[in-house]
C-alpha cells in the first residue's frame, strides 16, 4: 500500500467523524438514520474514487496437448492423481530404467531425438521427480513445462570441502542435511575405515553441520561421510581429496633488537628448510645478519631489488621506525607493487601514521594487569591453552581490517588488512614462544602458519586444471578446463583416452576439453606422458540427494526463466484487474443527490 | 428376635468394607514401593528382585501403622446410619442381645430390620480405594519421570554389560591344505602353570614359554617353515612318512607374529602375545618416609609392607643401615633383617616388622635408613625406596657451635629455652632430695620462665594473649562482631572494620614471611605444653616438649643463617676520552650462515606410502621410487607389529599380499589396499600445519595489468 491510500483512508475517515457528527447534532432528527447512511456510502464511494480498488479473476488456459514426463525420485501417488484427473495423458520417461519402476501405466522411452520431435508438437510437458538437465532444458526450451517436484528427500543436499590442502592443514566439510525422517541421523566422518568425527542430525530437521580433521598422509585419499540412522545407513558417500607439501616461503626478519620471539621464528622456519635472512640492530647502522638455509648475499641497506627474492617481511614497529626513508619506501612499494607480505610486531614504539600501522589504531588499555589470554584460531577450530601476557594490547576494529586473532571477548590482537597488492598483518602478541617453551608445539605452528598463509600472496604456477562440473560422475560428460602461460596446444591424455582441447576465444591462456569418463574413482591426466593432475569421478550412488538437489534448483530457474512455462496447474491463473469507478461515482451521486433532496423536503 | 437376615447384611458389609480396605493399603504399599525401587536403582545399582523385600516391607508398615482395616460390627452399624436415614440411628440395636432390649428397642429393631432388608443394595468403599489408586497413579508418573531424568542408569548399564561379555572369537585363516593343528605351550617351570593345547593358531603364552606345534596336512608336503616376524625361519620336522605330519618346538622370549610357509605358500600371520612376568611390587604402607622420633618417644619403628608378584614371592628381606657419628666421623654399618612371618612362595603377602632402634644400634643422633628387597621365583629383584628414621642427638641441640659465629639474630631467645631444659633436668635429678613443696615451686618458677620466654616470642608474631598459641589471625574478626554496641549505631567505621579485611596491620608487619611465621607458632604450641607441665609440676612430662621446642628454634635459627661473604672485586679503570665519543668502528657486524638439512622423519614415509596405496587404486603400474617407499613401510609396519601384534597383524598380512601381487605383476584386491592403509595410518599423528604460499592459476599476466591500469587510473 502506497502512502496515497493512507492518506485518502485516513481523511475520508475524518470526513466521515465530521459528517456522522454533524447528523447527530442536526436539530431536524426525522430521517436521522438514512441520513446517516446516506453520508457513510458517499463517502465510502468517494474513497473508492481516489483509491485502486482491484479484484482477482482466474483466467482459464487453453486447453492443449498434455504429456507426463518421469524423472528419477518422481512420487507415484502424485502421477496417479494426477493421471485419474487427466485421461489420456501419454507417459514418457528418459531413462530407460524408470519404466521397471512404473508397470501400472505405459511409459515409453524417448530418446533425444524423440523429444526434439515431441517439442514440435507444443506440449505441455508436466515433469515429475527431480527435474531434468541442464542440457535436456535446453532441448526443451520455449515449451511449456510443468514442475512438479518432489518435496520429500532425505539426506545431504549440499557439500562442500577442500580438495586440496597443505600438510597440517584442517579437512573441513560442511554442508546441509535434510532429514525428513522420525529418526535421529548420526553424520560420521571417516577415514581409512577410522571415525574421525562426527554430529547429529535431530529427526525431522533441515541442519547444516560442519565436519573437520586434520589427514595424516601425504597425496591422495578418499574419506568418506556416512549417514546412519540407528545402525542402518542411509548413504555413504566419498570425500576425495589431496595433500600436498606446502612450498617455500622466504622470509625476511627486521628486529630492532635480539628477542626470543624472533629466536624461535627463526628455529621454527630454518628447521623446516625455509630460506630465511634476518637482520638485527646491534647500535647504530651496525647489524648481525644471519642467513639460514640460502646464500649469502652482501647486503648493506634494503631495496627493492633486495626485496624481490622475499614473499614475506617480518618486523617490530621500532625497527621500522628507525629505519632510514629510502629503506621503508622500498618495502612499501613492494607491499604495494609486487604482494609482498609484512607481518608488523608492535611494541613500545608507536607510529600512528606510518602505512604500516594505519590500519590499525590501538585502544588504550587501562587495564595493566598481567593477563592470561585464551585466545581463538580460526584454523584450528579451538581456543588454545592460554598465553600470559603483561598488560595487553588489543586493536580497534576499523573497516577494510579483517581481524584474525581474537580472546573470549573478542578484543582483537593480531589483524590484516589490504595493502595495494599485498597484505599487512598487525600483531600485538610478543610473546607466543612462550606456547614453544611449555611444549605446546602444535599451537605455536598453527598460530604462525595461520598468520604466513594470511600474509602471502598468491604465487603464480604455470599451469593449472579444473573440472566443470565440480561433481564429475562417471558416464556423464565433464569439462576439463586447463590455464598455462604457455600458449602452445596441450597435449594431454586422460588415462589412455586422448583430450582434444579447444582455446577459449577471448581469453587465450584458458583451454576447454570435454571428456567421459567410463569408470568412477581417480582419472589421471597425463600431458607428456607424465602425470600432472588427478581428479576423482563419482560412482552413480554417490552424494545422490545432492545432484537431485542440484537438478531441482536448475530445472526451477529454467522454468521461471522460460515466460511461457508455469509452475501451477492448468486451472487457470489468477489475474488481478482494477474495478471500474463509475459504479462508485454512480453511488456517490445518489447519496450525495439524497442529502441534498432531503434538506429540500 | 432380630432376623439373621439383618445381621447377616451387617456381616457382609463388614466383610466388604475390610476386603476394600486391605486393598487399599495394598495399592498405597505398591506406590510407596515402587518410589522407593526407581531411587534406588537410579542411585545404586540395586537389582529388581530388590522390590519384593521393599514390598512386603511397606505393605506391614501400612498395615501395622494405620491399623483401620479391623472393622468392627460398631463401626459398621455406625456406618449405615450415617448412610441411611430410614434406619433412624438405630441399627446398632441389632447387635445387642434381643433380651437385654427395652420395649421400646424391641419396636424399633422390628422396625429397623425391615428396613435393613429393603436398604438399596450394595453399599461402596471406593472412597479410600480412589484416593490410594491416585497415589498410586501419581507414583507411577513420579517414577518414571525420575528413571528418564538425565545420569546414569544403572538399569541399562547392568544390561549392558551382560551383553557385552558375549563376544565372539574371530576365526583364523589357516592354509588351505592343512586340516589340523595341535599347539602345545608349555609355560616355564617358575610360573607353577600346567601345559596346555590348543587347536588355533594364534597364541598366547607366558613369556619363555615353549611351544610346539604339530601340523596335520591333507596333502603330501615337502618343506614346511615357521616365518616369525617376517624374518627369521624355523623349518617344521616331518614326523611321519607321509610327510603329512610335522612339528617343530620354539621358546620364545619376546611377543611377535609368525607365518606359516608351505611349499612356497605363505598363510595370514598369527600373533604371538607374551604374558610378561613383572618384578615384584613393593608398598610399604608404614612407617613415612621420613620419621622423627623426638626425645620420649618410644624409640621403635612399626612397619608394615605388602609384597605382590604374578607366580610367586621367593624371598623378602629388610636392608638397614645404620649411620653414627657427625661430620667427617660418620659411620656406617649395614644389616640385613628378615622377616618373620615370611615363608616364600605365594603371590601376596602382608608383612609385618617392629623395628627396634637401640636393638639395631641406633643412637641418639644416629639414622636408620633402609629399604626393602624383593625377589621373585623367577630370580627377578625389586626393591622399594630407602625409608629414614632418625633421633635426634639432644646432645647436639645444646651445643653452642652455631651461635658464636656472629650472624645470629635471636640467640638471647635461644639460650633461655636451653637455660630451661637444662633446669628441668637438674631439677628431676633433685627431686628425691628436695623437699615436694621445694619441688613443687622450683617446678612453676620454672613455668613462669617458660612463660616469660614465650611472650616474648609472641611479641615478634603480634600475639600478646595469654593462652595456647592459635593458629588463627582471623579470630579478631569475631570479637568484633561481639562488640556491636547500641552506641555504635551509625559509626561508619565500625561498620567498615566488619565488613573490611583489614591486612596492614602494625601489628601483622613483623620482619618475617610467612613460613617463618607458622613455624614460630608451632614453637609456641610446643612451649605452652611445656609450660603447662611445668605449672602442674610434672617436669617429666614437660621434657619432651621443651626439647622439640628447642630442636624447631634451632631449626629456625640454622635458616635465618644464610649470608654471603664479602668478596673484593677490581672494576677496570675509566678512560675518560672514550668516554661518549660515538665511536662505533671497533663494534663488528656478525654474519652467520647456516644451512639445515630436512631431516627425514620415518612417519614421513609412512604418510608418502598412504599416498601411494590411493594411487594403487587407479593404476596398476608403480615406479621404482614408489614401491621402495611401500617396502619401506613395510619394515616399519612389521616392527610395529611385533610389538603389538593383536593391532597391526592384518595390515601386515595385507601388505604382504599387495607388495607380492606388484613384484609378480598380479592383481591385488582392493580391500588389502584399504586394510593396509588403515594399519598403516595407526602408526601416524596428525601432522603439525607448515605455512605454504596458495597457487593462482596462469592468466599471462591478465590481472596484474589489470590491477596496474587500475592504480594508474586511480592517481
Amino acid at each position: 500500500m502506497s502512502t496515497w491510500n493512507y492518506i485518502v483512508i485516513v481523511l475520508s475517515f475524518l470526513l466521515l467523524v465530521f459528517t456522522s457528527w454533524k447528523e447527530w447534532k442536526r436539530s431536524n432528527r426525522s430521517r436521522m438514520v438514512l441520513r446517516l447512511f446516506a453520508s457513510f456510502f458517499a463517502v465510502i464511494s468517494f474513497a473508492c474514487l481516489a483509491l485502486p480498488i482491484t479484484r482477482t479473476v482466474k483466467v482459464s488456459g487453453i486447453q492443449e496437448k498434455q504429456v507426463v514426463l518421469l524423472t528419477d525420485g518422481f512420487n507415484k501417488d502424485s502421477v496417479n492423481r494426477f493421471l485419474k484427473e487427466n485421461k489420456n495423458v501419454p507417459v514418457y520417461v528418459l531413462d530407460i530404467h524408470l519404466t521397471t519402476n512404473y508397470k501400472n501405466y505405459n511409459v515409453k522411452f524417448l530418446s533425444i531425438d524423440d523429444l526434439v520431435a515431441l517439442k514440435k508438437q507444443l506440449p505441455t510437458i508436466h515433469v515429475y521427480g527431480y527435474g531434468l538437465e541442464e542440457d535436456e532444458l535446453q532441448i526443451l526450451a520455449g515449451t511449456s513445462i510443468v514442475f512438479h517436484p518432489d518435496r520429500v528427500m532425505n539426506g545431504i543436499t549440499s557439500i562442500n570441502w577442500q580438495h586440496k590442502i597443505k600438510t597440517g592443514e584442517r579437512l573441513r566439510v560442511q554442508g546441509n542435511f535434510v532429514n525428513s525422517s522420525s529418526s535421529e541421523i548420526k553424520l560420521i566422518f571417516s577415514g581409512y575405515g577410522v571415525n574421525l568425527d562426527t554430529v547429529l542430525i535431530p529427526a525431522t530437521k533441515n541442519a547444516s553441520f560442519e565436519l573437520s580433521a586434520v589427514p595424516k598422509q601425504l597425496g591422495k585419499a578418499v574419506y568418506a561421510l556416512t549417514a546412519l540412522a540407528g545402525k542402518d545407513t542411509v548413504e555413504k558417500d566419498p570425500l576425495p581429496f589431496e595433500i600436498e607439501q606446502p612450498d617455500n616461503i622466504r622470509v625476511l626478519i627486521l628486529a630492532a633488537s635480539p628477542d626470543f620471539e624472533n629466536k624461535f621464528l627463526k628455529n621454527w622456519l630454518s628447521q623446516n628448510n625455509y630460506p630465511l635472512i634476518t637482520r638485527t640492530t646491534i647500535s647504530k647502522n651496525k647489524y648481525e645478519k644471519t642467513f639460514l638455509n640460502t646464500a649469502r648475499v652482501p647486503f648493506n641497506s634494503i631495496t627493492n631489488s633486495f626485496l624481490q627474492d622475499f614473499d614475506l617481511v617480518i618486523a617490530d614497529v621500532s625497527e621500522l621506525a628507525t629505519i632510514n626513508r629510502s629503506e621503508l619506501a622500498a618495502i612499501e612499494s613492494q607491499v604495494a607493487q609486487k604482494g609482498i607480505g609484512l607481518i608488523v610486531r608492535a611494541d613500545s614504539a608507536s607510529a600512528r601514521n606510518a602505512f604500516y600501522s594505519r590500519p590499525f589504531p590501538l585502544l588504550e588499555n587501562s587495564d595493566k594487569k598481567q593477563k592470561d589470554l585464551s585466545i581463538y584460531i580460526p584454523v584450528s577450530n579451538q581456543y588454545v591453552p592460554a598465553l600470559t601476557t603483561e598488560q595487553p594490547v588489543y586493536i580497534r576494529p576499523k573497516p577494510g581490517a579483517k581481524s584474525l586473532i581474537e580472546d573470549k571477548q573478542s578484543n582483537i590482537m593480531v589483524s590484516s588488512s589490504i595493502h595495494g597488492a599485498g597484505r599487512l598483518i598487525y600483531s600485538t602478541l610478543n610473546n607466543t614462544f612462550a606456547w614453544m617453551l611449555s611444549g605446546d608445539k602444535k599451537t605455536y605452528q598453527t598460530f604462525w602458519s595461520y598468520l604466513f598463509d594470511e600474509a602471502t600472496a598468491k604465487t603464480d604456477v604455470d599451469k593449472s586444471w579444473s573440472i566443470t562440473p565440480a561433481f564429475p560422475f562417471a558416464n556423464k560428460a565433464v569439462e576439463i578446463n586447463f590455464a598455462s602461460n604457455n600458449s602452445e596446444t596441450p597435449q594431454v591424455q586422460v588415462g589412455e583416452d586422448f583430450v582434444r582441447f579447444i582455446q577459449n576465444p577471448d581469453l587465450p591462456f584458458q583451454w576447454q576439453g570435454s571428456y567421459w569418463p567410463h569408470r568412477s574413482g581417480w582419472q589421471p591426466i597425463m600431458m607428456e606422458n607424465k602425470n600432472t593432475f588427478w581428479w576423482y569421478a563419482y560412482g552413480s550412488d554417490d552424494w545422490k540427494m545432492v545432484e537431485a538437489s542440484k537438478k531441482i534448483k536448475t530445472t526451477l530457474q529454467n522454468i521461471t526463466a522460460n515466460l511461457n512455462s508455469q509452475s501451477q496447474d492448468k486451472n487457470g491463473i489468477p489475474i488481478e484487474v482494477p474495478v471500474s469507478k463509475k459504479y462508485f461515482f454512480v453511488l456517490f451521486l445518489v447519496c450525495a443527490g439524497f442529502l441534498w433532496v432531503e434538506k429540500k423536503l | 428376635m432380630p432376623e439373621p437376615g439383618a445381621i447377616h447384611i451387617i456381616r457382609s458389609v463388614q466383610k466388604k468394607w475390610t476386603v476394600h480396605a486391605l486393598l487399599s493399603y495394598f495399592i498405597l504399599s505398591l506406590a510407596i514401593t515402587l518410589l522407593f525401587i526407581t531411587l534406588l536403582i537410579k542411585l545404586t545399582s540395586l537389582s529388581l528382585w530388590w522390590s519384593i523385600p521393599v514390598l512386603t516391607l511397606s505393605f506391614f508398615a501400612v498395615f501395622f501403622i494405620v491399623n483401620s482395616w479391623k472393622v468392627s460390627d460398631t463401626d459398621v452399624t455406625r456406618f449405615l446410619n450415617q448412610q441411611y436415614p430410614q434406619l433412624e440411628e438405630s441399627s446398632g440395636l441389632l447387635l445387642k442381645p434381643y433380651n437385654s432390649l427395652s420395649l421400646l428397642e424391641k419396636l424399633q429393631v422390628k422396625k429397623v430390620e425391615q428396613n435393613i432388608i429393603r436398604l438399596p443394595a450394595p453399599v461402596s468403599f471406593n472412597k479410600k480405594l480412589k484416593q490410594h489408586g491416585l497415589i498410586l497413579l501419581s507414583a507411577i508418573t513420579l517414577s518414571t519421570l525420575l528413571f528418564f531424568l538425565p545420569g546414569e542408569n544403572h538399569l541399562s548399564q547392568m544390561s549392558a554389560n551382560t551383553n557385552s561379555k558375549a563376544t565372539a572369537v574371530k576365526p583364523e585363516k589357516i592354509l588351505p591344505n592343512i586340516s589340523s593343528v595341535r599347539v602345545t605351550i608349555k609355560p616355564p617351570v617358575y610360573t607353577g602353570n600346567t601345559s596346555r593345547t590348543q587347536s588355533l593358531f594364534n597364541i598366547k603364552a607366558e613369556e619363555g614359554a615353549n611351544v610346539s606345534w604339530l601340523l596335520q596336512t591333507t596333502v603330501q608336503v615337502d618343506t614346511m617353515q615357521l616365518v616369525i616376524n617376517g624374518s627369521m625361519i624355523v623349518p617344521l620336522h616331518v614326523i611321519n612318512d607321509d610327510h603329512t605330519l610335522w612339528g617343530v618346538e620354539k621358546n620364545f622370549k619376546s611377543s611377535g607374529f609368525y607365518q606359516v610357509k608351505m611349499d612356497g605358500r605363505v598363510s595370514d600371520p598369527y600373533s604371538i602375545d607374551l604374558i610378561k612376568d613383572g618384578a615384584p611390587v613393593i608398598v610399604i604402607q608404614k612407617p613415612k618416609s621420613y620419621t622423627v622420633i623426638d626425645y620420649g618417644q618410644p624409640e621403635q619403628v612399626n612397619m608394615s609392607v605388602s609384597i605382590e608378584d604374578d607366580y610367586g614371592v621367593k624371598e623378602a628381606v629388610i636392608s638397614a643401615t645404620i649411620t653414627s657419628g657427625s661430620g667427617e666421623g660418620v659411620k656406617f654399618k649395614e644389616q640385613q633383617l628378615s622377616f618373620t612371618n615370611f615363608s616364600s612362595g605365594n603371590r601376596k603377602y602382608n608383612l609385618q616388622k617392629i623395628l627396634d632402634l637401640p636393638a639395631l644400634g641406633v643412637k641418639p643422633g644416629g639414622e636408620l635408613y633402609f629399604y626393602v628387597k624383593s625377589v621373585d621365583n623367577h630370580n627377578q629383584e625389586n626393591r622399594s625406596d630407602v625409608y629414614m628414621v632418625a633421633i635426634p642427638d639432644t646432645a647436639q641441640l645444646m651445643s653452642l657451635d652455631g651461635l658464636t659465629s656472629g650472624v645470629d639474630i635471636k640467640p638471647e631467645y635461644f639460650r633461655s629455652q636451653r637455660q630451661i631444659i637444662i633446669e628441668t633436668e637438674q631439677l628431676l635429678k633433685d627431686q628425691k632430695s628436695l623437699a615436694d613443696e621445694q619441688f613443687k615451686n622450683k617446678s612453676n618458677d620454672l613455668g613462669i620462665d617458660q612463660k616469660l620466654l614465650r611472650l616474648r616470642y609472641s611479641k615478634f608474631l603480634g600475639q600478646e594473649t595469654d593462652g595456647p598459641a592459635e593458629d588463627d589471625h582471623h579470630a579478631d574478626h569475631d570479637h568484633e562482631a561481639e562488640t556491636n554496641a547500641a552506641e555504635d549505631f551509625g559509626n561508619a567505621e565500625k561498620i567498615m572494620d566488619q565488613v573490611a579485611h583489614k591486612h596492614d596491620n602494625a601489628e601483622d608487619a613483623s620482619f618475617f614471611d610467612l613460613q617463618t611465621k607458622k613455624q614460630l607458632t608451632s614453637i609456641l604450641d610446643e612451649m605452652w605444653n611445656a609450660e603447662l607441665r611445668l605449672r602442674t609440676f610434672k617436669p617429666l612430662d614437660a621434657l619432651p616438649f621443651e626439647y622439640k621446642a628447642l630442636r624447631l628454634l634451632k631449626d629456625l635459627q640454622e635458616k635465618g643463617r644464610s649470608y654471603v661473604a664479602k668478596a673484593s672485586f677490581k672494576t677496570t679503570p675509566l678512560k675518560p676520552e672514550k668516554r661518549l665519543s660515538g665511536d662505533l668502528s671497533k663494534i663488528i657486524e656478525p654474519v652467520t650462515r647456516t644451512d639445515f638439512e630436512r631431516e627425514e622423519k620415518p612417519e614421513d614415509n609412512i604418510r608418502r606410502a598412504l599416498g601411494v596405496l590411493e594411487n594403487l587404486k587407479a593404476e596398476t603400474v608403480i615406479n621404482k621410487t614408489s614401491l621402495e617407499t611401500l617396502q619401506q613401510a613395510r619394515v616399519q609396519l612389521n616392527s610395529k607389529a611385533s610389538a603389538e601384534p593383536s593391532v597391526y597383524l592384518l595390515a601386515v598380512g595385507a601388505m604382504n599380499r599387495v607388495l607380492e601381487a606388484l613384484e609378480n605383476k598380479t592383481p591385488y584386491s582392493a580391500t588389502d589396499l584399504a586394510t593396509a592403509q588403515k594399519g598403516l595410518q595407526r602408526l601416524l599423528n596428525s601432522p603439525a600445519a607448515l605455512p605454504g604460499p596458495d597457487k593462482k592459476s596462469p592468466d599471462q599476466n591478465l590481472s596484474k595489468q589489470y590491477f596496474q591500469n587500475l592504480q594508474q587510473g586511480n592517481h
